[in-house]
């Protein structure tokens, strides 16, 4: 979360010309693409030459935060310069000006604001012509948020900014590919970013806003429980986990309690497997196994396998505690759901 | 040489001397900041100033020193934020939005400037109207919950500024606060928490947010109370700090996010008071002043301002007592709104 600059970075900002970094940075980075690009910062461990302000290969960047800093600076008096009023023959200065602003900082709103008021600005142009627009904007913000870049993977502006260009690709009927979008962005952000919070609650509003039918849901909630079963300790994809399944949305129980039985018996099982004594693994098995959601040889083998579990780590507070956590907040937070209550035999199809 | 100034200091003199509270250089580090000493760094922090000036001005009234940033000049800079529709940019020239109008009031309220708000502010209807109304258009008449700008991004964050600004001001009556309650009420999860909306995953922050928002609406009945203490309690790691949710890393600011919400809720004492005081003290710059996330990184106001919050939170000698909602002195509390918290 700090901002703030170390002292050898700023030591080291003498005798360089921001203006010539700016434009080398920014050409670099906004040139036209079909692709990705890939962004990494590089840090005083890896100095470059004298005169190199950024090394490039196809679609992967690299850049020394100190040139960045530099770039920073004359970006934003180029963009506050031009954001009131801008001539048509320097939009693309703001644009490029707005880029350099939020890799240095991803929750400058105004540069966030600005790319969506040029892109509304646009006047009427042809559809066609609209959505080469909004694909290259989506191209922006999705190279920010699947960059390697601790900050922006997580970016709650960035992340609001994609779904506002979603919302207006929607509005000009563009398709929308809920598995392509899983796999190579949202996925990936939630990957180069453990525990990424506005990662999953944008996979949230996918589902739930942009038309995804039932047969996928149900797709990518088998995905994400591979996913969780692959990244064990992190809290939000069994969080998402728990969404899929939840019984918030409808009333239609009955099958939702098949599913939650039979994902639980796979992460219970594996748990006990492996020994998982991970936090996030037993919150999520705890609250599944409450939900009253599950069939009765759940909850057994739920307090069993901490029982079990608990005899095997005898020295590990921690782990202990996330056991014991678990089992004495089922106690204090089981439902018991009678008419939903789903019967060993009847799961058998299921399964199948 | 001790730095601990203030009276009572009956608890803090059983620590040793690098966990005491160093009050001074943590006043002068948040002076520093408003030097423009490192014209850089001001650069870089341009787009959340105001945000900034509120943690500060907040984090130097707890430490008793209200009158260390000048106040004339924070009146002036924090109205030259404002835009003609109301609201305030983080600075001059940057896009309104609702988490700096919150600070904006905040700010305007611990200083006791609202009525030069009233005088001297911009939009329609003029002061603390103008910025009601602002504040009321970004409210989602349908769901009840708010937007932080005209482009529409809803975060349970947003519905906890606006109820803050807007009580402050003694104008809650421009939105609509059942259909806000009720959208509050919606994202609570079956595991005691809150989320950025409903369904979403449980996060102390997000949790403060609903909590705060439902406290200013008199509503907190509507908490599980234990449930939600049990999710909070469950923050506190080994080493005494708190974490925003399971598996994360401790950083010192969930001691605020944490424990307000469980202050609100009653249940500050479901975590380990002294351990958590002890490892929020091991992450301030005794020398040079301010707090870091945690001990030994750099300091920055943010945390600085959820440090001090947090340890007056646990009646950490030598701090005013904080407002467990609004995150400011007690005192403006009690001037601004004429009551007892």
């Amino acid at each position: 979360m700090s901002r703030a600059l170390d002292k050898e970075i700023v030591a080291s900002l003498q005798n360089d010309d921001p203006t010539s970094i700016y434009e080398d940075i920014s050409s670099a980075l906004c040139q036209d693409r079909e692709e990705l690009l890939e962004i990494e910062f590089l840090g005083k461990s890896h100095p470059l030459p004298p005169g190199t302000n950024f090394l490039l290969d196809e679609n992967s960047i690299a850049i020394p935060k100190v040139k960045l800093v530099q770039a920073f600076v004359v970006a934003r008096q180029i963009f506050f310069n031009l954001v009131d009023d801008c001539p048509e023959d320097k939009l693309h200065v703001l644009r490029n000006s707005a880029t350099v602003i939020l890799l240095m900082d991803p929750e400058h709103i105004t540069a966030a604001n600005s790319r969506k008021r040029l892109l509304l600005r646009a006047g009427a142009p042809s559809p066609e012509m609209l959505k080469a627009m909004l694909r290259k904007e989506l191209l922006f913000v999705d190279s920010f948020l699947t960059a390697r870049l601790h900050r922006h993977t997580k970016s709650p502006t960035l992340w609001g900014h994609r779904r506002w260009i979603l919302e207006k690709c929607q509005t000009v009927g563009m398709g929308y590919d809920i598995q392509q979008d899983l796999h190579t962005i949202i996925l990936v952000a939630a990957e180069r970013h453990p525990r990424n919070y506005y990662a999953w609650s944008h996979l949230r509003w996918v589902v739930q806003n942009l038309c995804v039918e039932d047969k996928t849901k149900s797709e990518i909630s088998l995905f994400i429980k591979d996913w969780c079963l692959r990244n064990p300790s992190d809290i939000s994809g069994f969080s998402f986990l728990l969404f899929c399944l939840a019984p918030f949305e409808t009333p239609e129980n009955v099958p939702r309690s098949e599913a939650s039985t039979f994902v639980c018996e796979e992460v219970l099982g594996l748990a006990v497997s492996f020994k998982w004594t991970y936090e996030s693994v037993w919150v999520f098995l705890r609250t599944i196994v409450a939900t009253g959601l599950v069939a009765n040889s759940q909850r057994s083998a739920f307090l069993e396998a901490i029982n079990n579990l608990l005899a095997t780590c005898q020295d590990e507070p921690k782990a202990r505690s996330n056991l014991k956590n678990a089992m004495r907040w089922f106690e204090e937070n089981q439902q018991t759901n009678v008419s939903l209550r789903v019967k060993d035999n009847d799961l058998a199809s299921v399964q199948g | 040489m001790s730095l601990v100034s203030g009276p009572g200091r009956a608890g803090a003199t059983a620590l040793p001397e690098e966990l005491q509270l160093a009050i001074e250089p943590h006043v002068k580090y948040i002076q520093s900041l408003d030097s423009r000493k490192d014209e850089l760094e001001y650069w870089l922090t341009e787009h959340l100033r105001l945000n900034g000036l509120y943690w500060g001005l907040t984090a130097l009234h707890l430490l008793s020193r209200p009158d260390a940033l000048p106040r004339d000049e924070t009146i002036k800079f924090v109205l030259s934020c404002q835009h003609d529709n109301g609201g305030f940019g983080a600075a001059p020239g940057h896009d309104a939005h609702l988490l700096y109008t919150c600070s904006a009031i905040q700010i305007l309220a611990m200083v006791d400037a609202l009525d030069d708000l009233d005088n001297l502010g911009k939009g329609e209807g003029g002061g603390r109207v103008a910025v009601g109304k602002y504040i009321a258009g970004l409210q989602n008449r349908e769901t009840g919950t708010f937007a932080g700008d005209e482009w529409g991004e809803e975060d349970t964050r947003f519905i906890l500024c606006a109820l803050n600004a807007l009580s402050l001001l003694h104008l809650l009556n421009v939105v609509d606060m059942n259909k806000a309650v009720d959208y509050v009420v919606s994202c609570a999860n079956f595991d005691g928490g809150y989320g950025v909306s409903p369904g979403a995953e449980s996060h102390s922050g997000q949790i403060y947010a609903c909590v705060g928002a439902l406290s200013i609406a008199g509503r907190l009945d509507l908490v599980n109370k234990d449930k939600l203490g049990r999710w909070l309690s469950e923050r506190q790691v080994e080493a005494g700090g708190l974490n925003g949710r399971p598996e994360k890393l401790e950083d010192v600011c969930y001691s605020w996010w944490v424990g307000s919400s469980l202050a609100m809720i009653g249940r500050l004492h479901w975590i380990d008071g002294p351990k958590l005081a002890e490892y929020i003290l091991k992450c301030q710059d005794p020398k040079e002043g301010g707090f870091a996330d945690r001990p030994g990184d750099m300091v920055d106001v943010f945390h600085t301002v959820f440090s001090i919050a947090g340890l007056s939170l646990l009646e950490f000698p030598g701090v005013e007592e904080v407002d467990p909602c609004y995150c400011m002195p007690k005192s403006v509390i009690e001037r601004v709104l004429g009551r007892n918290g």
